[in-house]
């Protein structure tokens, strides 16, 4: 069986790992959600097309000396301009809630990971102080 | 590399499957989710506030806290350590390898039973293997060639250096080829398993559909009555971007719309679903993200034009709502066009009197608007190519024609689906067999479509059999019943008859022994499978002078190799020599008629083809069967092309039958007279010698002979006294009246038919006479005198 080669044990494995290839992995993994969530909420496009109109909604204005139908499409125009502008504001608004949520638990995370020794020991020391007490 | 080298890199990967064995993952996962519930419970009894205060809340609170903690880092430390960038199926295989014995190691982990299990090979077969006694293969002895081992060259590695288990396989009828390719299937399964598993990869969360995506790009409200969104029409989830089918096609396709002008592109081949299935596969890229930024987001519709053409009856409606649709859906942005069969949607228009390709100019000169369309080959030759204006606009793209080998890659992607939809299992060698028996007997259409058409119809037949495991041989038995041609292994009572089949085809050919084996060889070479597969099955020219029994031969032919006399195309050629020939043939496309040969042999696509007085035909239909017995296929008068790979084509010819005559009248030995009599036919300029060269065999037949006459005579006789016993009357057969039809036969140029025509125009006669007399009656005995024939 495998055995027959020799592997650290368990533990030791597991030390060197969490120091080492697990906190690479957990900065990839940081990076892939951080990219999600910019992903899911299409910044990029919304930033680009903040100010377009409202799925390309819109008159069209002929040109000439015509006072009336130049309002009306300017109005038109602006104003799916506007709610375009506003929706997507509000997704922008809500994916950068979300991007900095998941940025604060990623560093939560990283602080529980790189004191995981000190946590884990402390616990077990506060746990066993209570039962005492 | 050394086997020591491959166990310490995958060393570190063995503990997540250490950790499966003694501390499963199920476990795991109730017990961390639990400590997780009872720290918040422990958490909120720790107030002393609240009415169910509990003093030892505080401590059983940060007790949980680690041991969710600890079983959390541990799940951290076993997803990382669970393949990754690594082959996550031979990990499996080589945690329970040591240094013996490593073909048993092979199979005693998960992956190795699925594995034997693809191969079709039961388990107790390899149970009495591993038990048996046999060399045991060292680690030691494998020969690792790359640096860079996968499961494939790991398994291939255990199979070449051991010969017993080689020897194994081959017992159970699982050569190299299908034993590593059942390997691949199921390497590649378990590792896209595992790749799905890991949620957090950004290629799992790219494919998460993003919001807002379509709030820049406009709608289409016309397009929507008539298109159809494409993703509805095609399941793009089973489609697997890895497997590198249509790649080519695909690439073209996405560097046609990237153009500035002129972005559309037109896939031509017979089969629609070819064209759907290159355009889905280019869908899945943009799905996924990893197309050019151009084509990002991008959406394809589908223009059903046959409902927008039967909905406008007027012209200028219908051109008026098309151009609206194009406008809007290019003030759209996001819209890529998919037109099916261009040629319909240009002539359903033309019906009402509307130029499309000029009224539609203007849009495929642009790149707003990209459009795919997908045409026959057919169609495109004769309606699209003979219109400049769109010839120009289109860069075409012609799909491949796929092997058997290359198709297996799209035949295992949709392999699942219908096994979880049947409860059925596929073995690896079946789907090969498969893969080359579509290609093989299956005339009409192309690969890979005519191997997926087949895999859907043998699902239900399987389920209607009762068997679970699919392999190889009933993959065979499908075909045969499907096509009525026997194909896969040789069965024992099917070989004796292969073995015998001279005597089998004797009992309705009298004599004629040089033709008789050389068919009966051709036969045994089709079936042992090591003849041509792109020619026809085989095909002889036949040369003798009438009656001594070509068309008999080719009767009996038929009856043994397709299971019925019936199953014959017979042409006589002489009707086909004058300028027509052709085009009566292969059909006309003026006319748009279909050829006599082109639809009989789509018809009767495993049959004998026999050509009567071959010699009489046109010259120019002559160079239409060189093409057929050269290619095993010709193209009809309307571009579409019948496959004769499946025939047994047998042309006969009285052209030298003087000259056999003279040969036999000299005694000479007519075998050795052969090669003359040939030479001959070709100075005559009667064949071309390279027809001749065609034909897998030519075969000559002798006159028949006194005892071959008496044999047919007697057989003859015979048929007709069974005839008279029906009617409860007794036919003595003697040797006056055998005597008699011999000397007919013999003074005639017809041999075996004079002897035919004898007995019913004579014998026939005398014993209707004396039927009607009352002579003989029902009960009686007739027997015919030397002095009643004539």
């Amino acid at each position: 069986m495998s055995e027959t080669y020799e592997r650290d044990l368990l533990i030791s494995a597991y030390i060197k790992w969490h120091y080492g290839q697990g906190l690479r992995e957990f900065f990839g993994v940081t990076q892939n959600f951080l990219w999600f969530v910019a992903h899911f909420f299409s910044f990029k496009l919304l930033l680009r097309t903040l100010f377009a109109p409202w799925k390309r909604l819109g008159e069209n204005y002929s040109g000439g000396l015509d006072l009336e139908a130049f309002a009306s499409s300017f109005i038109v125009n602006t104003l799916m301009r506007a709610v375009s502008f506003v929706i997507k504001t509000l997704v922008l608004v809500l994916g950068l809630v979300s991007y900095i949520l998941v940025f604060i638990f990623a560093v939560f995370v990283f602080i529980i990971w790189i004191l995981a020794p000190i946590i884990l020991f402390g616990s077990l020391i506060l746990s066993a102080t209570f039962f005492i007490i | 590399m050394t086997f020591k080298e491959l166990k310490i890199i995958y060393g570190p990967y063995f503990y997540s499957l250490s950790l499966d064995k003694f501390f499963p993952k199920i476990l795991r996962n109730i017990l961390r989710k639990f400590c997780a519930l009872a720290a918040l419970i422990s958490f909120f009894l720790s107030f002393d506030a609240l009415p169910l205060y509990l003093g030892l809340a505080d401590g059983l609170f940060f007790l949980f806290i680690f041991f969710y903690l600890a079983l959390s880092f541990l799940e951290f430390f076993y997803r990382s350590m669970n393949g990754g960038s690594l082959d996550y199926a031979l990990t499996n295989v080589l945690f329970s390898t040591g240094n013996i014995d490593v073909t048993s190691a092979f199979f005693k982990n998960k992956i190795g039973m699925e594995i034997l299990l693809r191969t079709g090979i039961a388990s107790d077969n390899l149970k009495h293997f591993i038990y048996s006694e046999r060399p045991l293969t060292m680690a030691s002895a494998l020969v690792l060639t790359s640096d860079l081992v996968d499961l494939v060259q790991y398994a291939s590695a255990v199979y070449d250096v051991d010969k017993s288990f080689q020897n194994f396989l081959s017992q159970n009828s699982v050569n190299r080829d299908e034993f590593i390719g059942a390997v691949n299937w199921v390497m590649n399964i378990e590792n896209e398993k595992n790749r799905r598993d890991r949620f957090w990869s950004r290629e799992n969360l790219g494919a998460i559909p993003s919001i807002g995506t379509n709030w820049a790009y406009g709608v289409s409200n016309d397009l929507g009555k008539f298109g159809l969104v494409f993703e509805n029409s095609i399941d793009i989830s089973a489609l697997t971007i890895e497997n590198g089918y249509r790649r080519k096609e695909v690439a073209t396709l996405e560097g046609i719309l990237l153009r500035r002008e002129e972005a559309n592109a037109i896939i031509i081949d017979d089969s629609e679903a070819v064209a759907r299935d290159i355009v889905g596969r280019f869908l899945k890229r943009i799905k996924l993200g990893i197309t050019q930024p151009a084509l990002e987001h991008k959406n394809i519709i589908e223009l059903d034009w046959n409902s927008l053409v039967s909905n406008y009856k007027n012209k200028n409606e219908l051109e008026s709502e098309l151009l609206k649709i194009l406008n809007q859906s290019v003030s759209a942005g996001n819209i890529i066009l998919y037109v099916r069969d261009l040629a319909g949607f240009v002539s359903g228009f033309k019906n009402l009197g509307i130029n499309l390709p000029s009224l539609i100019a203007p849009y495929l000169s642009s790149n707003n608007l990209p459009i795919i369309a997908s045409a026959t080959k057919t169609d495109f030759h004769f309606f699209i190519e003979t219109v400049p204006a769109l010839l120009e606009k289109f860069e075409r793209i012609i799909p491949d024609s796929l092997g058997a080998e290359a198709s297996i890659g799209v035949i295992l992607e949709q392999v699942p689906s219908i096994e979880k939809q049947y409860g059925l299992f596929f073995s690896f060698p079946s789907i090969l067999a498969l893969a080359n028996n579509a290609d093989r007997f299956i005339s009409y259409g192309e690969m890979p479509g005519k191997a997926l058409d087949m895999l859907i119809e043998i699902a239900p037949w399987t389920v209607e059999q009762k068997i679970a495991i699919l392999k190889e041989k009933d993959v065979a038995t499908f075909v045969s019943e499907k096509t009525g041609i026997t194909t896969g292994a040789v069965e024992e009572e099917e070989a004796v008859k292969i073995e015998h089949l001279e005597e089998l085809l004797h009992q309705r050919v009298i004599g004629q022994n040089e033709a008789v084996s050389g068919i009966a060889n051709a036969v045994r070479r089709s079936r042992s499978g090591i003849n041509n597969p792109k020619k026809p099955l085989a095909s002889f020219l036949f040369i003798g002078p009438t009656g001594v029994g070509k068309t008999e031969v080719s009767k009996a032919l038929a009856e043994s190799f397709f299971g019925n006399e019936k199953n014959m195309i017979r042409f006589d050629m002489s009707e086909y020599n004058g300028p027509e020939a052709v085009s009566q043939l292969i059909g006309d496309f003026t006319t748009n008629k279909s050829g006599l040969l082109a639809s009989r042999v789509r018809d009767n696509p495993y049959s004998v083809l026999l050509l009567d007085e071959f010699e009489k035909a046109a010259p120019d239909v002559l160079d239409l069967f060189l093409q057929i017995l050269d290619e095993g296929f010709f193209t009809d008068a309307l571009g579409r092309q019948v496959v004769c790979r499946n025939l047994i084509i047998i042309a006969t010819s009285n052209a030298g039958s003087s000259l056999i005559w003279e040969t036999v009248k000299l005694k000479k030995d007519l075998t050795k007279e052969k090669d003359n009599i040939i030479n001959k036919i070709i100075e005559t300029k009667i064949f071309k010698p390279e027809l001749i060269n065609r034909f897998d065999g030519v075969i000559l037949f002798h006159p028949l002979q006194n005892t071959e006459l008496e044999s047919i005579a007697q057989l003859e006789l015979g048929k007709l006294a069974k005839r008279l016993k029906e009617q409860n009357v007794e036919l003595v057969i003697n040797a006056d009246v055998v005597n008699f039809l011999v000397e007919k036969g013999n003074g005639s140029q017809f041999g075996g038919r004079e002897v035919n025509r004898t007995i019913q125009n004579e014998i026939e006669n005398i014993i209707a006479k004396k039927i009607v007399s009352g002579e003989a009656g029902p009960g009686s005995k007739i027997e015919i005198k030397k002095s009643e024939l004539v």
